[in-house]
């Protein structure tokens, strides 16, 4: 008895593949930006596919909003070093 | 006769007595025993066809005697009312059942369509190789049968066979053998296949004076056998492979099957009466049996020795349930009508999933530890008591009913690989029996590892896809209270796969460090859990197309204790050809030297060295043909390929040369130089000469990259190793030029912005 | 309302035919019929996709999850599974989809006499239903590999009460709209 549902793998990619024209109207720095968001939101496939969102696509999206966040926490922190190495120095 | 002690080595049935044994005394006698066996099956359904089936059975020939009784099915509450139909001679039965079938479409069978090693296992509790009394009466009549040792015994008394080796000198889907080697009771021989019949005599005269109780051949199954017994009626001389004289061998067809969402390919089959012929080069999953891992998976499923050899995990699972069924008085149906109970759509899309899968954090990582759930499915079913007939919905255990047919079918074979494993791991590591023990342990872990895709397998007999689901849900449920309590312990935890954690936490080294979190774990899920091993580094992969992109269950990395342990790499990949996999474990093997993450990489240029000199050995043609074959399955029929693949071209020089190529074999080929293959199996060699070195160069810098990179070294230096290269191939990533800058920044970002110990 | 999702809503048996590409448009069917009130799928072909159903509804309604928590599925892996599961069902004033019917029947390891037994009950039990309710029923011809199949194909036919073909679009990218109730002449699929 094999799935009835496509995998959580399968559903990002589907996603993915429906901005396929989105993607291919942006310039080139764009669609590499784009392609960053997608990657970021594949590394959290595992807790979207537990979530089991119906629309999993809210689920992707929140996924690369923590990726940025998380990416915001890091350069805040560095910037903060920086900082503070400046005053030191 | 009187009165003995032995073993059961086989049985079947015997149209003159019913049922015919195999015993192997104490003293060394092997002696043919028989007996009556009466079968019995039964019927439900509308009370007019009972009826009309009671009449007709009484009309037919076959002798049978009939009764009204109540039976239990295990999908329906209550007794069922059924009609039980004893047949006194069992061979009868098969024949009256076919005729039934036609006649009475709209009736349920139970128990119909049993092998006799199975009714012969639930009413007498014997099993293949059981320690016996045997109580017999004149002309070996067995009075009396008594069950001395059980398949939970760790160590059961070992039974003196006799073993008759045969191979031919070559493989003859290459070449026209022309002897045949045997071996018994510490003798060779090599006998010539040309003139067959003094090749007949010797071989006739080999198995009257050991009388072997396994033959144990080499293409026995694809040509040895059908060969000889062709011979022999050819040239007529009589050749008693079987024990039981005068009957002829049992022969199957292969066949491709589909099987748990691949194509599976069967070989033919050569089956004997009173020995067991069993071909190494035919047998399921060989390599991790042996023949003691045949012989315990035999004892522990009661499946006939022959079929345990050659038959899918998945039958002997199935196999121990419907003798757990017999024992417990639970009708086996023949066909399962029992249909899933309806769900809403939302429960579909929450229990409709596998295990959980992470993506792990990319890069090199020291003093990991992993953490891995013990046979994790089983161990659910067992402890959630899933099982058919408990599951009310999904993902609910029911722990206030009674162990379920499935939890008691598991629990035994459970406790006995935990116990295999704990005296294992308290072995030395040069003990004599350690060999041993692993065999069985592995012939367990098969049987564990299939029970729970069988649960969902729609043809078995005792499946149910809601507790499939309920399993998957509670592995789900189980890895994340695990990954909770690790991060509760100030754990970081790296990756996660389906049941198994990557964990580490800073001064955490000793082993004694995690028994903590081991038992805080095992408390909340109640399943048994152990730390695998803490690995002095490991590299999780990121993947072959895109570098921002982790891969799970793709990484390689050395434990304390110097071992290697590899997934999804190259050297793993069974379709990697030998010399690629073992040049890629000499790197890593170079590397595993060293005690910490900075001591490997130091152990770096080392490891160019052995890639130079691999490539060296490539380039000139010094790697034997045979550790560059690429194994790859035929995925489907010839003529459905559009555009072959290497394995359909390696399949149509087959076809072309006379040969067979089913879907779902193994091809093995080597790469010619023109995009071209030679198939492995054709009768003639392939030129040296013509062998694609540059195809193989790439593939081995691949497998160099996969362990190189993690530690720093571009793909570019892998490739800088081979200085008479004048034009770079495409990089691996197959990214053009534009793509190269982002590349080289999402790169920087894996491997330093993720992870907080790289070494770079 | 979109035309292409114009199904016949009154109790009777109706039957589409067509390939692979029907499922999509059944699978809007019942999204639809879910946005009124509650409905029974049996699947036949492990093919509901319960995704696109919610991306359609979403289109409809904010209530995604209550109308996806209306519909109420079932699967059949083998045709004694259909068998029962259309026993089961009880005959009421909620529509019932039956996705796939055919395609366990098509299983080369069940005879062909009994495969034929089996959907005759079967079609019993739909025709049961829908006396209640509409009963919307969807199958696939057999594969090549199973051509000898043809004939179950035809015995759904003879039973249905309505009968649409669902023509074969040769561009993906338009789907073409499954029949509107009147229409229904062969398209040439089967001679029927």
């Amino acid at each position: 008895m094999g799935r009835t549902l496509p995998s959580i793998t399968q559903m990002f990619m589907e996603e993915e593949q429906s901005f396929a024209r989105f993607r291919r109207a942006l310039r080139r720095s764009d669609q590499l930006a784009l392609d960053d968001l997608f990657s970021a939101a594949r590394k959290h496939l595992a807790a979207a596919a537990y979530a089991s969102n119906a629309l999993p696509m809210e689920t992707f999206l929140l996924a690369m909003l923590l990726e940025e966040h998380k990416e915001v926490l890091r350069l805040r922190a560095l910037v903060e070093r920086l900082a503070q190495s400046g005053t030191d120095g | 006769m009187a009165e003995f002690t032995g073993w059961l080595l086989d049985i079947y049935e015997d149209a003159a007595d019913g049922l015919a044994l195999w015993a192997l005394a104490d003293d060394g006698r092997r002696l043919r025993l028989r007996r009556t066996f009466a079968v019995r099956f039964y019927a439900a359904g509308p009370d007019g066809e009972l009826r009309r089936l009671w009449q007709y059975l009484r009309a037919q020939p076959i002798p049978v005697r009939l009764s009204r009784t109540e039976r239990q099915d295990l999908f329906h509450p209550g007794l069922l009312p059924v009609l039980a139909v004893e047949v006194p001679h069992a061979p009868d039965q098969p024949r009256l059942f076919q005729s039934l079938q036609d006649e009475f479409p709209r009736l349920n069978f139970y128990d119909a369509d049993l092998n006799i090693w199975l009714r012969f296992a639930a009413e007498t509790g014997a099993f293949p190789l059981a320690r016996c009394r045997f109580d017999c009466g004149a002309g070996g009549r067995l009075l009396a049968l008594e069950v001395l040792d059980s398949p939970w015994d760790l160590d059961p008394a070992p039974a003196p066979l006799r073993t008759l080796t045969l191979a031919p000198d070559c493989d003859p889907t290459h070449a026209e053998p022309r002897f045949l080697e045997a071996a018994v009771g510490g003798c060779r021989y090599r006998l010539a296949f040309e003139p067959l019949r003094p090749l007949l005599v010797n071989l006739s005269a080999l198995i009257q004076r050991h009388d072997p109780d396994i033959l144990l051949t080499s293409f026995g199954d694809t040509w040895l056998l059908p060969r000889l017994l062709e011979a022999s009626s050819a040239c007529g001389v009589a050749l008693p492979l079987n024990r039981e004289f005068g009957r002829g061998t049992a022969h199957r067809k292969a066949r491709s099957y589909f099987s748990y969402g691949q194509v599976v390919y069967r070989g033919p089959q050569v089956l004997l009466f009173g020995r067991w012929h069993i071909d190494r080069r035919n047998a399921m999953l060989w390599d991790d049996y042996d023949l003691e891992g045949v012989l315990e998976a035999a004892r522990v499923t009661a499946q006939p020795v022959q079929a345990a050899a050659r038959t899918s995990p998945g039958s002997g699972i199935s196999s121990m349930q419907m003798l757990t069924a017999l024992r417990g008085g639970v009708l086996v149906p023949w066909h399962k009508q029992e249909a899933e109970r309806p769900k809403s759509a939302l429960d579909l899309l929450r229990y409709d999933q596998g295990g959980l899968v992470y993506q792990p954090i990319t890069g090199l990582h020291s003093n990991v530890g992993e953490v891995d759930f013990i046979s994790m499915y089983p161990s659910i079913m067992v402890h959630a008591n899933i099982s058919p007939e408990t599951t009310r919905s999904e993902g609910e255990p029911s722990t206030d009913q009674p162990p379920g047919l499935i939890p008691r079918t598991l629990e035994p074979l459970l406790n006995k690989r935990i116990a295999l494993k704990q005296r294992l791991a308290e072995m030395a590591a040069d003990d004599p029996l350690r060999p041993l023990y692993q065999v069985r342990a592995s012939a367990h872990k098969w049987l564990l590892v299939t029970c729970f895709g069988y649960l969902g397998y729609k043809n078995a007999r005792f499946g149910r896809i809601e507790s499939h689901e309920a399993v998957t849900n509670g592995g789900r449920e189980a890895l994340l209270a695990a990954k909770e309590a690790a991060e509760r312990q100030g754990f970081e935890v790296l990756h996660l796969y389906v049941d198994g954690m990557w964990l580490k936490r800073e001064g955490t080294t000793r082993v004694s460090d995690y028994t903590p979190l081991l038992e805080e774990i095992s408390r909340r899920t109640g399943l048994p859990i152990a730390l695998d091993g803490i690995f002095r580094w490991v590299a999780f992969l990121p993947s072959r197309v895109n570098e921002a992109v982790p891969v799970p269950n793709r990484y390689f990395g050395v434990f304390q204790d110097g071992s290697i342990k590899t997934r999804g790499i190259e050297a793993r990949r069974r379709d990697s050809p030998p010399f690629i996999a073992e040049a890629q474990m000499e790197l890593l093997t170079i590397l595993a030297r060293g005690k910490d993450a900075a001591a490997a990489r130091a152990l770096i240029p080392e490891a160019l060295t052995a890639l130079r000199r691999r490539i060296r050995q490539l380039r000139e043609g010094r790697a034997p043909l045979e550790k560059l074959l690429v194994g790859q399955k035929l995925s489907r029929e010839l003529e459905k390929y559009r555009s072959p693949s290497p394995a359909a071209q390696a399949a149509a020089q087959l076809q072309a040369a006379g040969k067979r190529a089913e879907p779902g074999q193994r091809l093995y080929f080597v790469y010619l130089r023109g995009g071209g293959v030679h198939a492995w199996d054709l009768p003639t060699r392939p030129d040296p000469r013509g062998v694609d070195s540059a195809r193989y160069i790439e593939l081995l810098l691949r497998a160099a990259e996969t362990v190189l990179c993690p530690f720093g070294i571009s793909a570019e230096a892998v490739r800088g190793v081979e200085p008479g290269r004048l034009f770079p191939l495409p990089s691996r990533r197959g990214l053009s030029g534009g793509d190269a800058a982002a590349a080289g920044r999402r790169r920087i970002r894996a491997f330093s912005g993720e992870v907080s110990d790289v070494m770079m | 309302m979109n035309t292409s999702l114009s199904f016949p809503l009154s109790s009777r048996l109706a039957v589409i035919i067509g390939d692979r590409a029907t499922i999509p448009r059944m699978l809007e069917a019942a999204a639809e019929l879910a946005l009124a009130g509650p409905l029974q799928v049996v699947d036949g072909g492990n093919c509901f996709n319960a995704y696109p159903v919610a991306r359609h509804l979403r289109r409809r309604t904010a209530a995604v999850h209550a109308a996806l928590g209306r519909i109420r599925l079932a699967r059949a892996f083998t045709c004694y599974q259909m068998v029962t599961l259309l026993q089961n069902l009880q005959p009421g004033d909620q529509p019932v989809m039956a996705l796939d019917l055919l395609q366990t029947f098509y299983d080369e390891n069940v005879r062909m006499a009994e495969s034929r037994r089996l959907l005759e009950r079967c079609i019993v039990q739909l025709t049961r239903l829908s006396r209640a309710a509409p009963v919307l029923v969807s199958a696939r011809p057999p594969a090549e590999v199973c051509a000898t199949r043809l004939p179950l194909l035809h015995i759904l036919q003879e039973a249905a009460e309505a009968l649409y073909f669902a023509v074969e679009s040769s561009s993906a990218a338009q789907p073409a709209p499954l029949p509107l109730p009147g229409m229904e002449t062969s398209l040439g699929l089967t001679e029927g």
